[in-house]
C-alpha cells in the first residue's frame, strides 16, 4: 500500500498557502492538516473531491483548556495514510462548520463531539444527543466537568416529542 | 381506504434480535418503513473518560472488557497505539503470537455472530452448531491466554505467556473439529431457502454510500471495496502472510454474511502459516520486552487493526504525564450501524433483523 506523497502535499500547500498553519506527516503515516476554521469546508471537499478521501473514518474533539480542537480523520482506500483535518475552536463559543454533508457517516461522530465538549457543528441539520440522556447537563470531557446529577425525564415527554 | 396512517413503533431496547440494549423508533405505515431514528447509549460506560484517570497499563484490563465477543482484538488495539506512543518496537515472536491470538479472536467472533444472525432469521437449529465450533476456538485460546472470555493476554511490548509445549497437536485436533462443523455451515444455511430469501437481495449498500458512511470491515468489503488493515497499513508483521481478501460486489446482505464465512478459513490459514514462523524461530527470541519506559513523551498517536466488525482504532495524547490525556475509540460498529437507517426506510419490518444481522452488532464497542 502507497502512503501520500511529496507532490500530493505540495499541491495542497500550494492551492491554501498560509490558510495551512501546519502540515506534517508522522511516522506511523497521519498527515496532519491544521487550518483556520473557515477554511475547513474549502479544504475537506477539495480532498474530498480532488484527492479521493471519500472514506469517513471518524470525528472528535479534545479539550486544551484555552481551545477545543476538532480533528476530522479521513482515509482513502487506496492510500495507507489517513489524513486529519484539524482545527481550533474557541472554547466559549465553539462552532466549526458541519462536514456531513460530505461524509454521511460523520452523522454520529459530530454529535457525539457535540454532547460530549459542546462544539456547535454549524449546519449539521440534526444536532442532538446522542448518547447521552437528553436531560443531561455539561460537557462529560472538557477538562473542567463537574459531575451532576442528571434531572428525571418523564417517558410521556420522551413519546410526546 | 386511502386514508395515510403513520404509528411510531419503538423496536427494542428489550427486543431478542437486538444483540444487547439499543432501540430503534420507527415510524411505519402498515408494514412499510417510513423513518427510522436509532437510538443508542444505553450501555454507555465512558470509556474515553475512565482511562484518561488511569495509567497507560490499567488500561489493558479495562479495554478488554469492551467488547465481550472480541476482547482480545480491543485490548490488542489498545496496547499497539500505547506502544506507537511510548515507541516501543515488539519482539519477532510477540508479533506472531499476537497474529495467531487475533485469528483465533476473529474466527470466535465471527462464529458468535453466525449463531446469532441465523436465529434472527429464522434458522434456529443453527443457534447450537456455531457455538459448538466455538468451544474448539477457545479451547485454544485458552491453551495459550488461560481465559475464555476477557483474555488480559497482552502487554505493552508483548504478550503475556508463551505458547504451551504441546499446542500444535491441540491446534490440529481443534481445527480439525472445526472444519467437520464449518462444512455444514453452508449445507444447513444456504440449502435453505428461508434463509436465502431473507437474505438474498435484501439491503444494498451501495459502494459510494459504503465508503460515505465510513463502513469498514466485512460490510465495506461486502459492497466491492477490498480494503483490509492487515492488507491496507500493516502491523505485526501481517504483510508477510499470505491470505486473500473475500471480497462481493454486490452489497447485499447475504454478500456480508458470506464474506465472514470464508474469512474464517482465511483465518486458519493465517493460524498455521503463524504457527510455522513460531517453530522457525526456536524458542530463543522474547515474548515479551524486559524494560519498557514508565511514561511516554509528549505527542499522539491514532492506530487501527483489523477486528472481526472492521477497523478498530484508537487515539491517545499524551502531556507527559503517566496518564492519558485524551482516548478516542474508533469503533466499527459505530460507522456501520449508520447504514441501518438509509437501508431499511421504504423497506418492510421483517427485513430489519436480516439487515441488522449482517452488520455484526456489538453494543458493548458501540456505545464504550
Amino acid at each position: 500500500m502507497i502512503s501520500i506523497d511529496e507532490t500530493q502535499i505540495n499541491l495542497i500547500k500550494n492551492k491554501f498557502g498560509n490558510k495551512v498553519k501546519e502540515i506534517n506527516l508522522d511516522k506511523h503515516d497521519r498527515l496532519y492538516i491544521t487550518i483556520d476554521e473557515d477554511t475547513v469546508k474549502e479544504l475537506a471537499e477539495y480532498v474530498h473531491n480532488e484527492l479521493g478521501f471519500k472514506h469517513a473514518n471518524f470525528c472528535m474533539g479534545t479539550d486544551l483548556d484555552d481551545k477545543i480542537e476538532v480533528s476530522w480523520y479521513l482515509g482513502n482506500p487506496d492510500f495507507k495514510t489517513i489524513l486529519v483535518i484539524r482545527t481550533f475552536a474557541d472554547r466559549e463559543k465553539p462552532e466549526v462548520p458541519s462536514l456531513r454533508y460530505l461524509w454521511s457517516g460523520m452523522e454520529w461522530h459530530e454529535r457525539e463531539t457535540f454532547e460530549m465538549l459542546g462544539v456547535i457543528f454549524k449546519d449539521h441539520g440534526d444536532l442532538r444527543k446522542l448518547i447521552l440522556p437528553d436531560l443531561w447537563d455539561g460537557y462529560p470531557l472538557r477538562n473542567d466537568y463537574v459531575y451532576q446529577k442528571p434531572s428525571y425525564r418523564k417517558p410521556e415527554d420522551e413519546l410526546m416529542s | 381506504m386511502s386514508e395515510k396512517t403513520e404509528m411510531n413503533l419503538f423496536m427494542g431496547p428489550q427486543h431478542p434480535s437486538m444483540h444487547g440494549l439499543w432501540s430503534v423508533r420507527l415510524t411505519i405505515d402498515g408494514e412499510t418503513i417510513v423513518d427510522a431514528d436509532p437510538q443508542i447509549g444505553y450501555l454507555h460506560r465512558g470509556y474515553e473518560k475512565l482511562l484518561t484517570n488511569r495509567s497507560y497499563i490499567q488500561g489493558i484490563p479495562i479495554t478488554d472488557r469492551l467488547c465481550y465477543v472480541e476482547s482480545h482484538s480491543w485490548s490488542t488495539a489498545y496496547t499497539h497505539t500505547i506502544e506507537k506512543l511510548f515507541g516501543v518496537e515488539l519482539p519477532e515472536k510477540a508479533n506472531i503470537l499476537r497474529v495467531l491470538t487475533l485469528e483465533l479472536q476473529r474466527i470466535a467472533s465471527h462464529l458468535l455472530w453466525l449463531a446469532a444472525m441465523s436465529v434472527d432469521i429464522g434458522q434456529l437449529a443453527m443457534l447450537i452448531f456455531p457455538m459448538d465450533a466455538r468451544e474448539y476456538i477457545l479451547n485454544m485460546l485458552e491453551e495459550i491466554t488461560g481465559a475464555r472470555l476477557t483474555y488480559n493476554y497482552v502487554r505493552i511490548g508483548g504478550v503475556n505467556a508463551d505458547l504451551p509445549s504441546n499446542f500444535e497437536k491441540k491446534m490440529t485436533t481443534n481445527f480439525e473439529e472445526f472444519n467437520r462443523l464449518h462444512s455444514m455451515f453452508l449445507d444447513m444455511l444456504e440449502e435453505a431457502q428461508i434463509f436465502r430469501m431473507r437474505t438474498q437481495n435484501i439491503g444494498f449498500l451501495s459502494k459510494e454510500m459504503a465508503l460515505s458512511l465510513g463502513t469498514t470491515g466485512p460490510v465495506l468489503r461486502g459492497s466491492g471495496i477490498k480494503y483490509d488493515i492487515r492488507k491496507n497499513d500493516p502491523y505485526f508483521g501481517y504483510e508477510n502472510y499470505k491470505f486473500n481478501i473475500p471480497t462481493r460486489t454486490k452489497g447485499d446482505a447475504f454478500s456480508r454474511y458470506r464474506i465472514r464465512l470464508e474469512e474464517m478459513q482465511e483465518s486458519i490459514n493465517i493460524c498455521w502459516q503463524a504457527l510455522d514462523k513460531y517453530n522457525e524461530l526456536k524458542g530463543a527470541d522474547p515474548f515479551r520486552l524486559d524494560k519498557i519506559p514508565r511514561k511516554p513523551a509528549i505527542g499522539e498517536a491514532y492506530t487501527r487493526i483489523e477486528s472481526g466488525r472492521g477497523e478498530a482504532g484508537f487515539y491517545a495524547l499524551s502531556d507527559g504525564t503517566p496518564t492519558p490525556a485524551r482516548v478516542k475509540i474508533k469503533s466499527p460498529v459505530y460507522n456501520n450501524l449508520q447504514i441501518l437507517k438509509p437501508l431499511i426506510i421504504g423497506g418492510k419490518m421483517a427485513d430489519i433483523p436480516a439487515v441488522m444481522g449482517s452488520v455484526d452488532l456489538c453494543v458493548g464497542d458501540l456505545d464504550r
